[in-house]
């Protein structure tokens, strides 16, 4: 139990410092850290599996470790408001990436529209609350039930087309979204919507810097902690969603359709559910998105991020549920911190894509085979 | 509605997308053929034809052999083969080790790595960020027939990428390589145990799709005197959309769709009011209905599925 | 403290090649020793369709910097912290955050590209740190709030326009326009704003056609202006576009007069639209470079630092930019909020985009547009111009006559 702390408490302060080191010496000797943390498990057999025994037999310690620490890391990174704000985003991509591991991981309906979704819930937040002023927390909940409403627009071509087709109706869907957003008058054409009212709680409001216990924290972290709950609550729910009947039935229509109609699964319910709880998580990460930076605009959900939140679910691992929160923690920070880099950084971005696809292709942390105990 | 030669004259600038589109669209199905992928580098390797075309002129110009019709074929020459090569690497490096994997895991490397090739050109091609011009190599002049004005620049455009397309028709069915390509395309394995190497049918397959997307990059530069790096973006979700019209695979179905796209971009924009600033949502939304009513396209292979 | 090497290391990284000269340069002031350093945000798009212009701001605020580090008599060392907002507004925000909540960053000069300036307007009050935008045209990035953090060195879109439209019909007597605008906020601003002042001055729009921003082929919207007959083809939107539009008039015979906004006065559009570019007229707002005391040096000291793409039109804007705000911190220190209140009093009379002064909502008044006309590959002020002089005509104006 101390050993699975003591690694938590490691990874933790090295990417505490992996984020705030700023001078070249300091960044070195995190990189170099980091390094050693990664290489001595993986070449080193006897810490590995000490590791991994450790962990498999004290999960409850190590959930609570986990918990800890990411309740702890605003603490950790008060002084800079923008990486509590990036961090907050990487929460916003875990809830994304969970609807949309469910599309496309588990029930094999290639979803490239994540972005429209998303969209869409960030959209009718602006809309309800500024021209209609509803209050905002009754539009964020509001907001997945309306993308799940427009998602019902592909019902039809998600159940007649499949594979590179089914892509390319999404990538259609994702243009159009986009075009229209940009030309009609009542999304505020280019602009988008601005002075999104923020979220408040028990008189609270989320702009406001929060003080706990004697900490003053950057006005982000409110959202931090809010989204960790809706992330939290959405990768459990999702977990559960994958692990039941449901989960091993989209599984099984994912590899074979036939065989899965001859186990008297529904083709049609089966990926409509699917589709339907998955546009329901990335229309809320949308949604809460747009309370958080309090704007919308078409270029905010170009086809672009319908690739971030792809390369998010195949890098983390497809259909591996902690795989999507790992691919969102490293996907969604890292190339801020390569900001540096300037011109030179998208050029990375995608080398390091494509890296990682041919050494890894199963991802960082590959779904595991069902297990039933 | 306007008036008869407006629309002729409407029909003519989509006919000269609608090429373009085609020779793009080509590689796509081609290459779907051969290893049931979805290349979406291409339309970047596309714009990569385009500016190895441009350099393959400044230094024809630099070597004393500027202007005319020679310097435009070594143009095409040189860009076909240096596009080729790059194409064939593409796919060694990044296509082909994935295509036993799910089509998700090519769609994101090959997606990458076309953000590679595009950012590699806005950073090292000499000030690679701005647009460049293109030299006008073909003749000028134009002529007028039933109030349609044509200019020759066109002909000689609508000429060459049919003769492309006639050419590469005639490596795909007179020849042994076109053989194997079409082998593979229809049963890997089969074609393996009767001799065909499947590899350098891949890389066969590679070079031609990755040429015509040369072919079709300098006649882009040719029509609009102008390249610039982000051409590759639509390009290439065009290109896989004519594709996916004319069904993935049939190359014939590739060219349909691909004038079939131009031509739908154009009439959106010429007969529909605001219609240019929604040229491409009925063009896509037209792509997504066809899809709903013929999921396989135009041309597609309706395929039984067996139990 | 920084550590002296980094800026240096920092700045090879940043710009490879091309700020190599820049490091190299500021190479002597590693040894200052005891002056307190001061860092200083630049923002713009380094990537993407408008790179060249977001390249050309940089490299002009990288030279601000370099020329006042070398004065001796400077009471601090500065030192940049350059941003890439993509031309995106998430990715604005998020580099607007970034600098915002460095307390080390006293001020910045943001933004090229309208969309980005509008979004961050919040993020720099919130924050408040002092953010003097160089390139954006959109009117509301000044006049929707009273922020005392925001400042604009160049001017709106609205004089531009103004100007634009009374040349066109009063002065050269054009009668009717075609418009093609691109979609963004920049494009279909600049296509309202220039309707009103025709239609006021007298002249008549024919046909208003929008495009998406980047797009390839305009053959259908050109053939479909061209149906019109207008005396002018305007065009509303940025150089890549506009370099399109141009070049297609041509090939589809549109014989009309073609008219830009600042967007298109660019070098890059005379180099690539070549022959098609003779004649063009474009508006910008302030004097031209070269013509103001220290213009020619600035143009000069430019070409010295040996950076690797041009200023382009808006690089005065980030240079004037830089030196007001590096003015304000030698004079009150690095401190946000007193920065701030000095920035908006700025009134300096001889910079070389003519003279600076603020209004209530930190815009500056320029109190001049000049409108330029394409002669022989080089943009010219109209006045200096053969067409003005009458030794040739205006490619529009010959068509009327015909």
């Amino acid at each position: 139990m101390i050993l699975v702390w003591l690694t938590e408490a490691l990874v933790f302060v090295l990417v505490v410092a992996g984020i705030l080191a700023e001078r070249p010496r300091a960044l070195m000797l995190t990189a170099a850290a980091g390094a050693a943390a990664v290489a001595v498990p993986a070449t080193v057999p006897r810490v590995r599996t000490a590791l991994t025994r450790a962990f498999e037999a004290h999960r409850a310690a190590a959930v609570a470790g986990g918990a800890v620490a990411a309740l702890a890391l605003p603490f950790a990174l008060r002084s800079s408001p923008y990486w509590t704000f990036v961090a907050t985003l990487a929460l916003l991509y875990v809830t994304i990436g969970q609807g949309l591991n469910l599309q496309i991981g588990t029930a094999g309906l290639i979803n490239l529209a994540g972005a429209a979704f998303a969209g869409i819930g960030g959209y009718t937040v602006g809309l309800l609350t500024v021209s209609t002023g509803w209050p905002p927390w009754l539009a964020v909940m509001v907001a997945p039930l309306v993308a799940v409403a427009v998602g019902t627009v592909l019902f039809v071509p998600i159940l007649k087309t499949r594979g590179h087709y089914l892509a390319l109706v999404t990538i259609a869907f994702v243009f159009i979204f986009n075009v229209l957003m940009n030309n009609f008058e009542f999304t505020g054409g280019p602009q988008g919507i601005k002075n999104i009212p923020t979220l408040t709680l028990f008189g609270h409001r989320f702009t406001t810097a929060p003080r706990l216990f004697g900490v003053t924290l950057p006005a982000h972290a409110n959202f931090y902690f809010a989204c960790l709950v809706v992330t939290v609550l959405t990768t459990v729910i999702i977990r559960r969603l994958h692990d039941s009947w449901l989960g091993l039935a989209l599984n099984t229509l994912r590899d074979d359709e036939i065989a899965a109609r001859c186990c008297g699964i529904s083709i049609t319910r089966g990926k409509i559910t699917a589709f339907c709880v998955g546009n329901f998580f990335i229309g809320l990460g949308g949604a809460l998105y747009a309370v958080m930076v309090g704007f919308v605009s078409p270029p905010d959900f170009d086809f672009g991020y319908s690739l971030v939140m792809l390369s998010v679910i195949i890098i983390g691992g497809v259909d591996s549920i902690p795989g999507v929160v790992l691919g969102a923690c490293l996907l969604v920070p890292l190339p801020e911190r390569f900001r540096f880099l300037h011109e030179y950084r998208l050029l990375l971005y995608g080398v390091v894509i494509v890296l990682m696809l041919l050494y890894r292709p199963a991802g960082l942390w590959p779904a595991a085979v069902r297990r039933y105990r | 509605m306007p008036p008869l030669e407006l629309l002729l004259q409407q029909a003519l600038n989509g006919l000269m997308l609608g090429v373009m589109y085609a020779l793009i669209a080509v590689g796509f199905t081609l290459f779907f053929g051969v290893l049931d992928v979805i290349h979406f580098s291409h339309g970047d390797i596309y714009m990569l034809g385009a500016f190895a075309g441009l350099t393959a002129l400044a230094a024809a110009a630099a070597g004393g052999v500027g202007g005319g019709a020679l310097a435009l074929v070594l143009a095409f020459a040189a860009a076909i083969v240096v596009t080729g090569l790059i194409g064939v690497a593409a796919e060694r490096l990044c296509v082909k080790p994935l295509a036993r994997a799910s089509p998700l895991m090519t769609l994101l490397a090959t997606l990458s790595l076309g953000l590679v090739i595009r950012e590699s050109v806005l950073i090292f091609y000499p000030r690679g960020a701005d647009p460049k011009p293109f030299p006008r190599l073909l003749p000028q002049g134009g002529f007028e027939i039933g109030g349609v004005s044509v200019r020759y620049e066109n002909l000689v455009i609508l000429a060459i990428g049919l003769a492309a397309m006639i050419a590469v028709d005639l490596v795909i069915t007179r020849t042994r390589m076109g053989a194997a390509i079409r082998a593979v395309a229809q049963d890997a394995e089969a074609a393996q145990m009767m001799g065909v190497d499947l590899d350098r049918t891949v890389d066969a397959t590679f070079f031609i799709g990755s040429a015509l997307a040369a072919v079709a990059g300098i006649l882009s530069g040719l029509y609009y005197s102008e390249i610039h790096f982000i051409m590759g973006i639509t390009g290439g979700v065009i290109g896989f959309s004519a594709a996916a019209i004319g069904g993935l695979g049939n190359v014939y179905g590739a060219i349909v769709g691909g004038l079939v796209f131009g031509l739908l971009q154009t009439m959106a924009a010429a007969l529909i009011p605001r219609g240019s600033e929604f040229r491409d949502v009925v063009a896509f939304a037209v792509v997504m209905l066809f899809l709903i009513v013929r999921p396989r396209g135009i041309l597609g292979a309706r395929t039984v599925e067996r139990v | 403290m920084a550590h002296p090497s980094r800026s240096f290391s920092r700045r090879q990284l940043l710009a490879g090649g091309s700020a190599l000269g820049v490091g190299l340069a500021l190479r002597p002031a590693l040894g200052w020793g005891q002056k307190q350093t001061v860092k200083l945000a630049f923002i713009g798009p380094l990537t993407g369709g408008t790179a060249s212009n977001g390249l050309g701001g940089r490299n002009s605020f990288l030279l601000a910097l370099q020329e006042r580090n070398a004065d001796p008599k400077g009471k601090y060392h500065y030192e940049a912290e350059i941003l890439d907002d993509e031309c995106k507004p998430t990715v604005a925000v998020q580099a607007a955050l970034k600098a915002s909540s460095d307390p080390a960053i006293a001020a910045g000069v943001t933004h090229y590209c309208s969309v980005t300036a509008i979004a961050t307007v919040d993020t720099y009050h919130k924050a408040g740190m002092p953010a003097m935008v160089w390139g954006a045209v959109l009117p509301e990035i000044t006049y929707s709030h009273e922020y005392v953090e925001i400042t604009r060195v160049n001017g709106t879109m609205i004089n531009q326009n103004n100007i634009a439209a009374d040349f066109a019909v009063k002065t050269l007597g054009f009668k009717t326009f075609a418009l093609i605008h691109d979609t963004t906020d920049y494009g279909r601003a600049h296509a309202k704003w220039f309707t009103q002042f025709v239609e006021k001055a007298g002249g008549k729009i024919l046909s208003t056609q929008g495009t998406a921003k980047d797009q390839k082929d305009y053959a259908a919207e050109l053939t479909r202006a061209k149906a019109d007959r207008p005396e002018v083809l305007w065009y509303g939107g940025l150089t890549p576009d506009g370099v399109r539009v141009r070049v297609q008039m041509d090939k589809l015979g549109v014989r009309a007069q073609f008219q830009g906004t600042s967007g298109i006065k660019s070098d890059t559009f005379n180099e690539t639209a070549g022959a098609a570019a003779e004649g063009t007229l474009a508006f910008v707002e302030g004097a031209p470079t070269e013509k103001l005391p220290g213009g020619q040096k600035f143009l000069a000291a430019y070409a010295k630092a040996g950076f690797k793409e041009p200023s382009e039109a808006y690089g005065p804007f980030a240079y004037v930019a830089a030196n007001l705000i590096i003015d304000a911190v030698e004079a009150v220190g690095p401190d946000r909020a007193k920065l701030a209140a000095r920035l908006k009093r700025t009134k300096k009379s001889d910079t070389i985009i003519g003279p600076v002064e603020f209004d209530d909502h930190g815009q500056n008044t320029v109190p001049l547009i000049s409108k330029y006309v394409s002669q022989d590959g080089k943009w010219l002020v109209w006045e200096d111009s053969e067409y003005a002089a009458g030794k040739r005509t205006l490619p529009g104006l010959k068509f009327k006559q015909m």
